[in-house]
Parts: structure tokens; C-alpha cells; sequence
């Protein structure tokens, strides 16, 4: 974290590509965040494609889960935390309540137009899904869990209820191996099939973005695979922002790639030019192993 | 072939020392406890019979149990865990989850790490002048409850804290991630996903409280009849025990040794259920 101390800040070159304008569902703009008093993002943009996959890189420490943890304002449960900047969702601005507006004055200064919008958090959440590093099953049965995100925004039971829950495990690939436990504990899943289980759950409640953190960093390679799987099935239909130490694995599943370095987003282009032409010579570095 | 040198042979030598040191102490602590579970099996297993259940207390010298008293300290133990739980598992919950770290928060762990080891005489004065001596204006079971309450409620409190903190921040933020309140992600997902340590909270201070005598002296009294009102006097195990193992008669110490036995018993039998409960969720 030493590196992140404000000595060390310079300016770094950068390169950002982003897809067509039109096509973007979420962006964040020149995003500061602070965990108290010191900074560990510095100006970041990220333009997400509607429907593809985008990829997170970088060094351990960069700021690739805290620029995620903004996308849903899930930094909020910590207070002391805070973003500054631009994140915008379908045309809302989700930072611009009283305090966002605040803190973008006083940093840009009285020019920012920004239109207000008190973002209700439930709302946000319910667009913005989220999966973490590790699964999080909750204490309850299979469908339960499913059941849980559905029964926050709708009174729903029985047989409408079954089908949200069939088809967010169909979605998630995990329908054929829970079928006839769905009664069971969560709990009693193997890691990889949780994480899935995590996935329906985020996609139960029809969400526009789905963050993933690191979720394959604690599976095995063949339960990595079918979380792979599940997310190429997903492309088209939910837009993703993953967050991956693996540069394979971003090179397999991204549509888009953005690498961060000491709180900067350095490059972020179409995936497959960003890893065979790389335009920086620290992503280069990076993509080839040279550092990180 | 292996020869010890100089320094590896005083190691083994300190070695043996520390394992021998460790041995005899755990011997001691076990021992005293065999001896007192081995005094009271042998003293009051003579007392338990039917009546023991089904008699109040007697005169001296003649037939009787400890119906008034055993009722008594269910009536008082039970109450005193309602309001415990209640009061102790949202206090913890608060330290845990909302307010632990503010000024405040370390204020209000600080004064219940201070109640935790209060003296529980203490705790009965203190109950005695708010319930026996003001607002009821007798000795009553709902005092003796309250002054056991206070006693149990630094105990579930620090044990709800502390189990929910051993709860992942993760499963937390998942709950808030799908839009979820915060009181609902505690109500729904850490209380169920605690449930196990939070019963044990429960029977760290069932057990605390299911000796007390001194708290009840000042409160409860004690009563020789069979009585379940809430606003007068209630017998209980403790105070009975304290009042017979103090008299001459026989066939009283006799009642006061099996009430002892009892209250070990049922301690160590809610242990027990309380873990295999515990057990059969984690299994």
C-alpha cells in the first residue's frame, strides 16, 4: 500500500478504447476513492459494454475490487469510505445524491452539472448484482437462497416462485446438479456449485450488470471451467464487470479488458488487441509477465 | 548413532518439566471438580425420590420435597432468560453490528465487561431498592428474575458479540448486494448463520444464574409453600438449600443435598442437550 502514499503519485500515461457511446450501460468518469484519508483511486474511467464481459487486471493492491465495490456502493457499509466522480447507470448518475454532488464541487469546482438523483440503494442493488471472491451461501436451503433477493422486491410464492428459482439455476448452469435437493442447505454445496448457486442468486432478481470479484480464486480448475461456462452463457443477456487475477481467464471470457496500476486504469481496450498489442509498455510488461 | 548434546538435553529436561506442570494442574482443576461431583452424588442421591417432585417442603421431621422450590427456580430461571435474551442478544447485536466502534459503543462494553463481574449481592441490593423497596414494595418473583436478568445479561450480551463478529463481513455485504436493509441482512442471514453460538449464549448464562443465591435473598425471598404468582415470594432451589443446610435437622440437610444434586444435574443436562443441539446443526 506504500505505493499508493501520495509521494509516489505521478502522472501515468494512459490508453483508453472504449466501446461505441451508444452501447455503454455503465460508466464510471474520472472516479476518486478514499478509505478514510488516503486515496487508492485516482481518476479512473471504465466504460462497460451492454451485455459483453469486461475484464478487471492488474497487481495485487491496484484498486480492480474497490473500483467494483463502487459500481453498487457496496463501500458504503464502511463508514469512512467514500468515491468522488461520475458513475453512471443507464443515464443516472448513482453517486449524485447530496453528499456525491458535494464532494464532485469540491473537487472540480461550481462548474460540474451534475442532475441530482437520490438512488434509492436497494434499487441500484437490485440492478447492479454482485458475487464475491468467496461464496457467501446463505444459512437456508438451496431454493431459499434463490428465494431470498426475489422475496426484497415482490410478493411471490408457489409455482411463480418455483419458476424464478428454476430458471436462475438454469441460467446459472447449476439446475441439473440441485434439482432434487433444493429443500438442502446451501451450505452443503461443494465450492464451485456455491458460487454458481451465488450467480442465480445475483440473477434471480434480473439485474442489468453483474459484478463478479474474483469469484474463481477459490475454486479448482474443473469448477472454475463450469463457472467459466456459466458466465459465457450469461454474455448477451447481462452485462458482467469481472474482477480476475488469472490473465488467462480474462483473455477467455472478456470481451473487454481494462488493467489497473496503483489506482489508475492504464489501458482498457478490446481484449484481444489489449493482450496480442498492447499499447503500453507497462501492460505489456504486465500481460507478459515481466512484473506483477 | 545419536548423542544428545548439552543444550538438546536441557531442553528435554525443560520439556518434561512443562508437560509435568500442565499435567498435575489439569489433574488438580479435574479433581476438585470429581471430588465436589463425587460429594454431592453421594450426599444427595439419597434424597431423590418421588416426593422429592411431588411434596412441597416440609417441617422438620416429617414427610416432604421440594416441589415449591424446584417450581420456583424454573418460574425464576426462565423469566430471568426472557428478558436475558432479549435484552443481551439485541445489545450484542448492536455492539456487533451498528455501534461497536463508536465512542459510544466502547462505553457501553466497557460498562457490561465492568457488570460481568459484578458481585451478584451487589446486583440484589441494587434490585431491592428499585423493585422490593419502590415500585412493587415486597419481596417478589419478578425481583428475583430481574436481579438474575442483570446477571445473565453481560454474559449473552459479550458471547452475542462476540460469535456474530465471527460472522464473514461477505455474508453480510452478499445480503446488502441484493438490496437488502442492513436489519434485515442481521435478522435474516447473521442471526440464522449464528444461531448455534447464540443459543450458547443462552446457556452461559442459564448457567451463571441457575446457582445464584445471595441475588435472590434480597428479592424473591423464598417461600415455604407452593407459589407461582409473579408479585409475592417464591421459593427456590438455592435459597432453600442456603436456608436447610444451615438448620440442625437431618432429614432438612437431607433436602438441601438432593436440591444440590438437582441443580448440578440440570446444569450439566442443558449442557448437554444444548450441545448436541448445537452438534446436530453442524453436522
Amino acid at each position: 500500500m506504500s505505493l499508493l502514499d501520495s509521494e509516489a503519485v505521478e502522472t501515468y500515461e494512459r490508453s483508453i478504447t472504449a466501446p461505441p457511446a451508444d452501447n455503454l450501460v455503465l460508466e464510471a468518469r474520472n472516479l476518486d476513492f478514499f478509505y478514510g484519508k488516503k486515496q487508492t483511486l485516482f481518476g479512473v474511467d471504465l466504460p462497460v459494454e451492454k451485455n459483453k464481459i469486461t475484464a478487471l487486471i492488474g497487481p495485487s493492491g491496484c484498486g480492480k475490487s474497490t473500483l467494483l465495490r463502487t459500481l453498487n456502493r457496496i463501500y458504503e457499509l464502511y463508514p469512512g469510505q467514500q468515491a468522488t466522480g461520475r458513475i453512471i447507470l443507464d443515464g443516472q448518475d448513482v453517486l449524485a445524491d447530496k453528499a456525491g454532488i458535494a464532494r464532485l464541487r469540491a473537487r472540480d469546482g461550481d462548474a460540474v452539472e451534475v442532475t441530482p438523483n437520490k438512488m434509492d440503494l436497494a434499487t441500484l442493488r437490485a440492478r447492479v448484482g454482485m458475487v464475491f471472491q468467496k461464496p457467501t451461501p446463505f444459512p437456508m436451503s438451496i431454493y431459499d437462497n434463490i428465494a431470498f433477493g426475489v422475496r426484497l422486491y415482490k410478493r411471490i410464492r408457489g409455482a411463480e416462485m418455483d419458476e424464478i428459482v428454476e430458471r436462475a439455476l438454469r441460467r446459472a448452469a447449476l439446475w441439473d446438479e440441485v434439482k432434487d435437493k433444493l429443500k438442502e442447505s446451501g451450505l452443503g454445496l461443494s465450492g464451485g456449485q456455491q458460487q454458481r448457486l451465488c450467480v442465480a442468486r445475483g440473477l434471480a432478481i434480473d439485474p442489468e450488470v453483474l459484478l463478479l470479484d474474483e469469484p474463481a480464486s477459490a475454486l479448482d480448475p474443473i469448477s472454475t471451467a463450469k463457472l467459466e461456462d456459466t458466465l459465457n452463457e450469461l454474455v448477451g443477456n447481462v452485462t458482467i464487470v469481472i474482477v480476475t487475477h488469472n490473465l488467462h481467464q480474462a483473455a477467455r471470457l472478456a470481451q473487454h479488458t481494462g488493467f489497473m496500476f496503483l489506482g489508475r486504469m492504464i489501458e482498457f481496450g478490446p481484449t484481444e488487441e489489449f493482450f496480442s498489442a498492447p499499447k503500453l509498455k507497462r501492460t505489456r510488461d504486465y500481460v507478459t509477465g515481466r512484473f506483477g | 548413532m545419536t548423542r544428545m548434546t548439552a543444550r538438546a538435553r536441557r531442553r528435554s529436561i525443560i520439556n518434561t518439566i512443562f508437560v509435568t506442570a500442565c499435567g498435575l494442574t489439569a489433574v488438580i482443576a479435574l479433581g476438585a471438580l470429581a471430588l465436589i461431583g463425587w460429594s454431592l452424588l453421594t450426599k444427595g442421591i439419597g434424597g431423590i425420590n418421588g416426593d422429592l417432585f411431588t411434596m412441597s417442603q416440609p417441617a422438620p421431621g416429617s414427610r416432604g420435597g421440594l416441589l415449591n422450590a424446584i417450581t420456583g427456580s424454573v418460574i425464576l430461571c426462565l423469566l430471568a432468560m426472557v428478558f436475558a435474551v432479549v435484552i443481551g442478544v439485541l445489545a450484542g447485536t448492536w455492539l456487533s453490528e451498528y455501534g461497536g466502534r463508536t465512542k459510544l459503543g466502547h462505553v457501553v462494553r466497557f460498562l457490561n465487561d465492568v457488570l460481568l463481574s459484578a458481585p451478584s449481592i451487589l446486583i440484589g441490593l441494587f434490585v431491592y431498592e428499585l423493585l422490593v423497596r419502590n415500585v412493587v414494595g415486597h419481596f417478589s418473583a419478578l425481583a428475583g428474575s430481574v436481579a438474575l436478568a442483570i446477571l445473565a445479561v453481560p454474559i449473552v450480551t459479550r458471547t452475542t458479540e462476540d460469535i456474530l463478529l465471527l460472522q464473514p463481513a461477505a455474508l453480510r455485504e452478499a445480503g446488502m448486494a441484493l438490496g437488502a436493509t442492513r436489519a434485515f441482512v442481521v435478522r435474516k442471514i447473521v442471526w440464522r448463520s449464528a444461531a448455534t453460538g447464540l443459543l450458547t449464549a443462552g446457556l452461559l448464562g442459564f448457567a451463571r444464574i441457575s446457582g445464584e443465591t445471595a441475588p435472590l435473598l434480597f428479592t424473591s425471598l423464598g417461600n415455604q409453600f407452593f407459589s407461582v404468582k409473579l408479585l409475592q415470594p417464591i421459593a427456590s432451589l438455592p435459597t432453600t438449600i442456603f436456608q436447610f443446610a444451615l438448620s440442625a435437622y437431618d432429614d432438612w440437610q437431607r433436602l438441601a443435598w438432593a436440591g444440590a444434586l438437582l441443580i448440578a444435574a440440570s446444569v450439566l443436562a442443558i449442557n448437554i442437550a444444548g450441545r448436541a443441539i448445537i452438534h446436530g446443526k453442524s453436522s
